[in-house]
């Protein structure tokens, strides 16, 4: 398959850091699964428009991590075996997430009561819909 | 690391204005690097000083290891150039061009002409007075590549063009010098561009460097902490290394991080706080944040 | 002790080929123009040397009777002593005008100066391909008025007349090298023609008087002394070629410091 990826290279994340994120993110989702093979440093490069060293770097990376295998003169794939993220990384991903909730709130000005409310609801909604889907 | 161009207190003077004034740069080999800064800042100078088409007032600098005031006319046999507006002979076809710089280059490659011009399928039977912006661009990026240069020098490459062309243009910069380990340096103010493809960049104004870095280091070092504290910081508290300027706002502070950013943002957790959050900053940002506003308007 | 690559780029192929391109108008034009004059010396020869007796004394053509005693005098009268060094000089001012004023003015000499090349042969070589237009233009129409001349039947002594020429055109490298010099310092071909010509002008007013001819160029170019006295004139000629080359090297010095 053919991972799509969403650059942002005026955001203030790095860009190879872009892309260790949404290959993390698709191979922890099942969006690819072992042994898929990903683009290589050339073809990603000029899809994306960025420097190979960029993508030779986000590929290094990975590499270290174990998520995916660079089989030199092969190509490139992720790695055998599941992939999990590990609990302490998606609780650190959770917590930011909650703490620009409440960053938000504060600004705004909100109660805790108030954002409670709105907490509850939006959880409520999620879940309908989560069975639904189903 | 092997430097492609090194600068030492480079200098021009033009009467008794400081064009460029105690320049030091180091470009290393294999990268792609974006000289930025205002115009009027120096840039084109510096770029003409690096090709011998300037002399220094003083200072040093060598490109590829070569001194730029004594072999000058090796350096411009090694590397590829493309100035801002390349301007042309006009009289001349795209072929008579390309004959014409051919006999200047020891290590002219017709292969690579070919390889180009079919790959932008520019017509070069036709006069270069009748070509578009972006087709002169693209014929003075050929004659720059065709000697296979370790060395692209490109003062505003992309600015004459549409946004196709400049993914295109990049994209064969990005294959063809920066995949095979040779190194680009380029000037630019289309910073969306600079982001996208260099992996070093260094801000300039009026002549003077500012900052140079890698892009990835700017972009996880480089950042504005928002804190409201429960209570003032003990003094000294904002004196660390790598704290660039402390604003105050309202009744929090606005912390810009150049440096050691991780320290320094788990320093300001540790204070009671009603409020921490970072700001990111995008190159955008760092560019108005260092070359931007007072005397260059 | 220049470094190898300098003395073996001391002269760029490819930019001669391109100079005289550029100049290609001027060589042609400039041919038509000399080979019509050329054209006019056998064939007003007899007609003038007829004419002549029958009007009276006209002021000021005291003395041309003697321009008319062989057809070999005549021709130096009409060609070193008149067509030859007025249109030439013209000629060397066009042709010098535009070699680095053209560039500036085109916006292309950082192209030009972005090439592996050195200042000092890029000068060298555009001052070359110039020279060797005109002289191309000079020598070429002067061997066509020889053959046309022969092909008519009249007598021309080749020697002299070559002599003349080259006495003529060593006149112009000063008048092209002045030019090619102002070239150099102004940016716009049109200004550089102008004030070579006004400076040309001003160093021409010496041979209007008799004492002070000595000091014109533009006297010693028609080769009178040679042709009606036989001296060959080694000094004033060194001491033009002399400041041809010191023109030549002031010129150098101001082209290693443009910027483009």
């Amino acid at each position: 398959m053919k991972l799509h990826f969403y650059l942002q290279p005026s955001s203030g994340v790095p860009i190879y850091k872009q892309i260790i994120k949404q290959i993390k993110h698709a191979a922890a989702g099942g969006l690819l699964s072992a042994g898929d093979q990903l683009p290589s440093v050339r073809e990603l490069s000029e899809d994306l428009t960025i420097n190979p060293n960029t993508v030779s770097k986000a590929y290094q990376e990975l590499e270290r991590d174990g998520i995916i295998e660079i089989i030199h003169g092969v190509g490139t794939f992720v790695s055998k075996g599941n992939i999990f993220m590990e609990e302490k990384e998606k609780e650190g991903l959770m917590k930011n997430a909650v703490k620009q909730l409440f960053t938000e709130a504060y600004h705004l000005g909100f109660s805790f009561e108030r954002l409670k409310g709105l907490f509850l609801e939006a959880y409520e909604d999620a879940a309908v819909k989560g069975r639904k889907g189903d | 690391m092997v430097l492609a161009v090194e600068t030492i207190n480079l200098t021009k003077e033009f009467n008794s204005f400081k064009a460029v004034d105690g320049l030091n740069l180091q470009v290393p080999e294999g990268s792609v690097f974006g000289f930025l800064g205002p115009n009027g800042s120096g840039k084109t100078t510096t770029i003409r000083m690096l090709l011998g088409i300037t002399k220094p007032t003083s200072g040093e600098g060598k490109v590829l290891g070569l001194d730029i005031v004594k072999d000058s006319l090796n350096i411009r046999a090694k590397i590829g150039y493309m100035a801002e507006v390349p301007e042309m002979y006009g009289y001349m076809t795209g072929e008579e061009l390309i004959r014409f710089c051919r006999g200047f280059y020891p290590s002219w490659e017709d292969g690579l002409v070919k390889k180009y011009s079919e790959l932008f399928n520019l017509p070069l039977k036709n006069k270069i007075s009748s070509l578009s912006k972006g087709m002169k661009s693209q014929l003075a990026l050929i004659i720059a590549l065709a000697p296979n240069p370790s060395l692209l020098i490109l003062d505003e490459p992309t600015s004459g063009l549409d946004p196709i062309k400049r993914v295109q243009f990049l994209n064969i910069i990005m294959k063809e010098i920066v995949g095979t380990g040779k190194t680009v340096f380029f000037s630019s103010h289309l910073l969306s561009d600079v982001e996208r493809v260099c992996d070093r960049v260094a801000f300039i104004k009026n002549g003077r460097l500012v900052k140079t870095d890698s892009m990835d280091k700017l972009k996880t070092q480089e950042k504005i902490i928002r804190a409201v504290f429960q209570k003032e910081p003990p003094p000294g508290f904002f004196e660390k290394p790598g704290i660039k300027k402390v604003q105050r706002e309202g009744n929090g502070y606005l912390i810009s991080v150049e440096d050691n950013f991780e320290e320094i943002f788990e320093a300001c957790k540790k204070m009671p706080n009603f409020l921490i959050e970072v700001i990111d900053q995008n190159l955008e940002d760092l560019f108005v944040a260092y070359v931007g506003g007072d005397n260059d308007v | 002790m220049w470094p190898m690559w300098e003395v073996t780029m001391m002269f760029s192929i490819t930019l001669f080929k391109k100079e005289v391109r550029e100049s290609r108008w001027k060589i042609i034009i400039g041919l038509i123009i000399f080979i019509i004059t050329a054209v006019s010396i056998p064939f007003t020869f007899k007609y003038v040397k007829e004419l002549l007796p029958m009007i009276p004394e006209l002021p000021g053509l005291e003395g041309f009777d003697r321009y008319l005693a062989n057809y070999n005098i005549y021709t130096w009268s009409q060609w070193n002593g008149k067509n030859l060094y007025q249109v030439g000089t013209i000629l060397a001012i066009i042709v010098g005008m535009n070699l680095i004023a053209g560039e500036k003015v085109s916006k292309t000499l950082e192209f030009l100066l972005a090439r592996p090349i050195s200042r000092s042969s890029l000068y060298f070589t555009k001052f070359s391909a110039g020279l060797l237009s005109l002289g191309l233009v000079i020598f070429g129409s002067t061997v066509f008025l020889y053959i046309l001349s022969v092909i008519m039947g009249y007598e021309l002594l080749a020697g002299d007349l070559f002599i003349s020429t080259l006495i003529t055109f060593i006149g112009f490298i000063f008048i092209f090298t002045l030019t090619f010099l102002i070239s150099t310092v102004l940016d716009e071909p049109v200004k550089v023609g102008l004030l070579s010509a006004f400076v040309l002008l001003l160093l021409a007013i010496p041979g209007w008087f008799q004492k002070t001819r000595q000091l014109s160029v533009f006297h010693h170019m028609s080769a009178a002394e040679y042709f009606l006295e036989g001296k060959f004139p080694f000094l004033p000629l060194l001491a033009v070629l002399l400041l041809s080359a010191g023109m030549y090297y002031v010129g150098i010095r101001i082209f290693e410091k443009k910027q483009p």
